[in-house]
């Protein structure tokens, strides 16, 4: 087997690889604009205020861990206790802040320390005391006072305390829309013959907007570099990736950030893991696994609504840190799961999902590494002309632009808060840029983290996420 | 020929998109190749460089890289056109709503001391303003909005109004277009102004309407038609109801205080949804004489029924053997039907079997039932909570602990 064997065995490879990738964006944008277009037909028909009457509508706990956020957490509290839904509580957890958030929500609420009847369902690190408001307008707002313990350590002592039907998993720095519960629970009254586990929402980039009182009173486009990227990534992610699998009922990821979950579903499989930094997707694969197990039929639903506000990294270094701890979490639960690669018994999540994953998330950057390199041996030794990489790579790069063009387009179609003409310019600017400082940034933080987990065993960092803080509303 | 025409546009535009779907793949084919035939006839490819001599395949990339572009400048064009039209539709819609529900209402508040020759002159002048069905159709909903909120002689004279702009042609090519926002607003037109005449149609739209919005507004345009017979008919033809449409249709009872329901109808059809309906209005609507029907849905496969059946019986349980009826049928309910079954036997005349069986809960039922069950025993007798506090299990201790905290 001579040079010429290999070349065209390396070639075939690549090619079959970017062939499905292309097939496969173009299936996943047809199938998310259809299931954009419905949603939208049905929501734009219907007065979600009318839930408020029904008697079933399950109970809901917010749960929404805080660390060290003494400056944030009034006006998050504030924005939370504002929200539309009848049976709600808020459960914030403090896990053992270094700062004053603790006594600050105390004084600010005026809560003081109860009597409360929790079962420890899922192990989690010592409750210290549990505070609640004396204050009737605070009914519904619990402080749960805990050791140090991550994240997912947090959310789980939040379950513990929970007693309600369903729990939101929020980070208590975003900004959830008046409406967002209303909307995120309507798919598990809605569906007669499967059990919504689990329902996600669209997650937007909250830098430079304006907030009055925990609410986004302007939506603008962010000043940062590196957010304006992001705005466009998410507007991709969420719009067009994960409906699309919410269409064939393949979806595997429910942000962190925001997220609602059957909650005894969760108590059975044991609650978020605490040993992997990606727990919001491993807790969605095991109680997706879990629902196949038992042979329940099963739906995990997304709403193409934005719903929560967040601020997204705006220095590469912050940024970097993210991006590897998403590959170092995706890289966990692929290899904790590994039993549903292409396993039948699984049905879309073992068949489609899961190996979506596998191959187009975790592996990309890799072959999109090594596809770098084999073409420039292949320049170096002459053996493909410049003119057909460079028509390949032509068709890459104006495949992606076309991508993120729709992407953009279907916002302003649809839920259209990013208003007037600057902004649509700067983002058909920014597409273009992407292709060359983005991508090829966020290819580097994937094979940094795929390093990171493999060669530094370093499996649990979390690194600091830098916040700025919401502009305020300019007052004249 | 309204019908007709809705019907066109709505195939037309799906027709040109295929249209231009298949001449970009076509397109592709004829980049490629120097010629083509269609149809016996050989053309030139005005599109084929034999210059780039490429192979096949490229030619192929190199055609959709030029797609690519022109599509994304397309989208990009009709990205601004869309935001700038949205806004301009939102205050273009904002100043018609605003006129129209300023004229109409002047118009219906004034009608009574107007001669008869300036009603005319103002309905003309109406009329003059509504030349499209898009102003048609917010006319039609400022109408039903003010038919909705008003009672006696000003909502009869909305009925009439309404009558009287001759919009009977279109609420019916509305009922029949292929838009559902269109059947939507013919449906609520209907329901709310009892509009009679529509009846078989709307009854297959709730039999096999295959959206759920649809399905529910056809569903309460029957019962605004006509609660008794048309429940009946529901019945009878088998429609489907949910949970969700369960509610929408009590609400529209109750907001409408319709009486005349067959009651007994409902609990006795095989259709789940229509006994769930038959149980909550059977309750909400005191029917005593139905008690032991219901009784039978307590032990049910149907959660919502069954919950509904613990419900309705406690709200009718009188005797001793109906609260202990409940008590026994406690294991065996769901989550909710617990709750229910726990705050009714509080109620219980035998305060003894009341106590016991709260204290039992307390004791071996998970926390959430443990300080349910605690919360009404503080109400029957606080010593006993208090003797509970001192129990050996943490959990009884603090759920104790909880109430008191709370309660005290």
């Amino acid at each position: 087997m001579g040079i010429a064997f290999w070349d065209n065995f390396i070639n075939a490879l690549f090619f079959i690889f970017s062939g499905t990738l292309f097939v496969l964006y173009l299936i996943t944008a047809v199938l998310s604009i259809m299931e954009v277009r419905k949603h939208l037909k049905k929501s734009r028909n219907f007065d979600y205020r009318t839930m408020l009457s029904f008697p079933k509508l399950p109970s809901v706990s917010i749960i929404a861990p805080a660390y060290n956020e003494e400056k944030t957490i009034i006006e998050n509290t504030k924005c939370l206790l504002s929200l539309q839904y009848l049976d709600y509580e808020i459960i914030i957890v403090n896990d053992g802040s270094k700062d004053n958030t603790l006594s600050t929500i105390i004084e600010h609420f005026g809560l003081i320390k109860v009597e409360k009847a929790y079962e420890l369902k899922i192990p989690c690190a010592r409750i210290r005391g549990i505070y609640q408001s004396i204050n009737p307008a605070y009914h519904n707002l619990m402080v749960v006072d805990k050791e140090n313990g991550g994240k997912a350590d947090a959310l789980n002592s939040g379950i513990n305390v929970s007693q309600k039907d369903l729990f939101l998993a929020i980070d208590v720095d975003c900004i959830i829309e008046p409406d967002a519960i209303l909307k995120m629970v309507q798919p598990f009254i809605d569906d007669p013959t499967h059990k919504v586990i689990a329902s996600g929402g669209v997650i937007r980039v909250a830098n430079s907007c304006e907030v009055v009182s925990g609410n986004i009173v302007k939506v603008n486009y962010p000043k940062n570099f590196w957010a304006k990227f992001q705005v466009l990534e998410y507007f991709r992610a969420f719009t067009i990736g994960r409906m699309a699998w919410t269409k064939i009922n393949g979806l595997l990821m429910i942000s962190g950030a925001f997220g609602l979950f059957d909650r005894e579903v969760a108590v059975k499989v044991g609650g978020y893991d605490k040993t992997t930094v990606g727990e919001d997707l491993e807790l969605v694969v095991r109680m997706r696994k879990h629902m196949y197990e038992t042979g329940v039929k099963h739906r995990v639903a997304f709403i193409p609504d934005p719903l929560c506000w967040t601020e997204v990294p705006e220095s590469y270094k912050v940024l970097s840190r993210q991006r590897n701890r998403w590959t170092r979490g995706a890289i966990d639960t692929i290899k904790k799961h590994r039993n549903m690669f292409f396993n039948p018994k699984y049905g879309i999540i073992g068949m489609a999902s899961f190996p979506y994953w596998v191959i187009y998330e975790w592996l990309t950057p890799i072959i999109e590494l090594l596809g770098i390199v084999f073409l420039i041996v292949l320049l170096i030794f002459n053996l493909y002309s410049l003119k057909v990489i460079a028509l390949v790579m032509l068709f890459v790069i104006t495949f992606s632009f076309l991508f993120s063009t729709t992407a953009i387009f279907i916002e302003a179609y649809t839920y259209h808060k990013y208003r007037g003409i600057k902004y649509k310019f700067q983002a058909f600017l920014f597409v273009i840029f992407e292709m060359f400082i983005y991508q090829p940034s966020n290819l580097y933080f994937s094979l940094w983290g795929n390093y990171d987990y493999f060669f530094k065993k370093n499996k649990k960092g979390w690194g600091n996420m830098t916040r700025t803080g919401f502009a305020p509303k300019k007052t004249n | 020929m309204k019908t007709l025409r809705l019907y066109l546009e709505y195939w037309g535009t799906r027709l040109f998109y295929i249209t231009v779907f298949f001449l970009i793949c076509y397109g592709s084919y004829c980049y490629s190749v120097p010629e083509f035939s269609i149809g016996g006839h050989v053309f030139k490819s005005l599109l084929y460089h034999e210059h780039h001599n490429l192979a096949t395949w490229l030619y192929y990339v190199e055609y959709f890289i030029f797609i690519f572009i022109i599509l994304a400048l397309l989208i990009f064009a009709l990205t601004i056109y869309y935001g700038q039209d949205k806004r301009r539709k939102e205050k273009t819609h904002n100043r018609y709503i605003n006129f129209y529900i300023s004229y109409l209402l002047r118009f219906i508040f004034s009608k009574d001391e107007l001669p008869e020759e300036e009603i005319k002159l103002k309905k003309k002048k109406l009329g003059k303003f509504i030349r499209n069905d898009y102003s048609r159709e917010l006319v039609i909903n400022t109408l039903q909005q003010i038919h909705h909120q008003t009672i006696g002689k000003m909502r009869s004279d909305t009925e009439e109004l309404l009558h009287e702009l001759k919009y009977d042609y279109l609420i019916r090519s509305y009922l029949h277009s292929p838009y559902y926002r269109h059947n939507r607003i013919a449906l609520n037109t209907i329901s709310e102004f009892k509009i009679h005449g529509y009846e078989s149609y709307i009854l297959r739209l709730a039999r096999h309407g295959r959206n759920k919005l649809l399905h529910t507004d056809a569903l309460v345009a029957l019962i605004h038609l006509n609660p008794s017979g048309n429940l009946l008919l529901m019945i009878e033809r088998k429609v489907n109801i949910s949970m969700w449409e369960v509610n929408v249709i009590i609400n529209n009872i109750e907001k409408d205080n319709i009486k005349e329901i067959p009651y007994a109808g409902l609990i006795h059809s095989e259709n789940k949804g229509m006994i769930l309906l038959g149980i909550i209005l059977s309750r909400l609507h005191r029917k005593k004489e139905l008690k032991s029907d219901i009784k039978n849905f307590i032990p049910y496969p149907n959660d919502n029924i069954s919950e509904e059946a613990i419900l309705a019986f406690g709200a009718f349980a009188e005797d001793e053997s109906d609260f202990k009826y409940l008590g026994n049928a406690y294991n065996d309910a769901t989550g909710r039907g617990k709750l229910s079954i726990i705050s009714t036997i509080t109620y219980s005349p035998d305060v003894e079997y009341a106590m016991h069986f709260l204290e039992w809960v307390a004791v071996n039922e998970p926390i959430k039932y443990k300080t349910e069950a605690l919360k009404f025993l503080l109400t029957i007798n606080m010593e006993r909570v208090a003797k509970l506090k001192e129990s050996e299990d943490p959990l009884v201790a603090m759920a104790c602990k909880e109430v008191l905290d709370i309660n005290l």
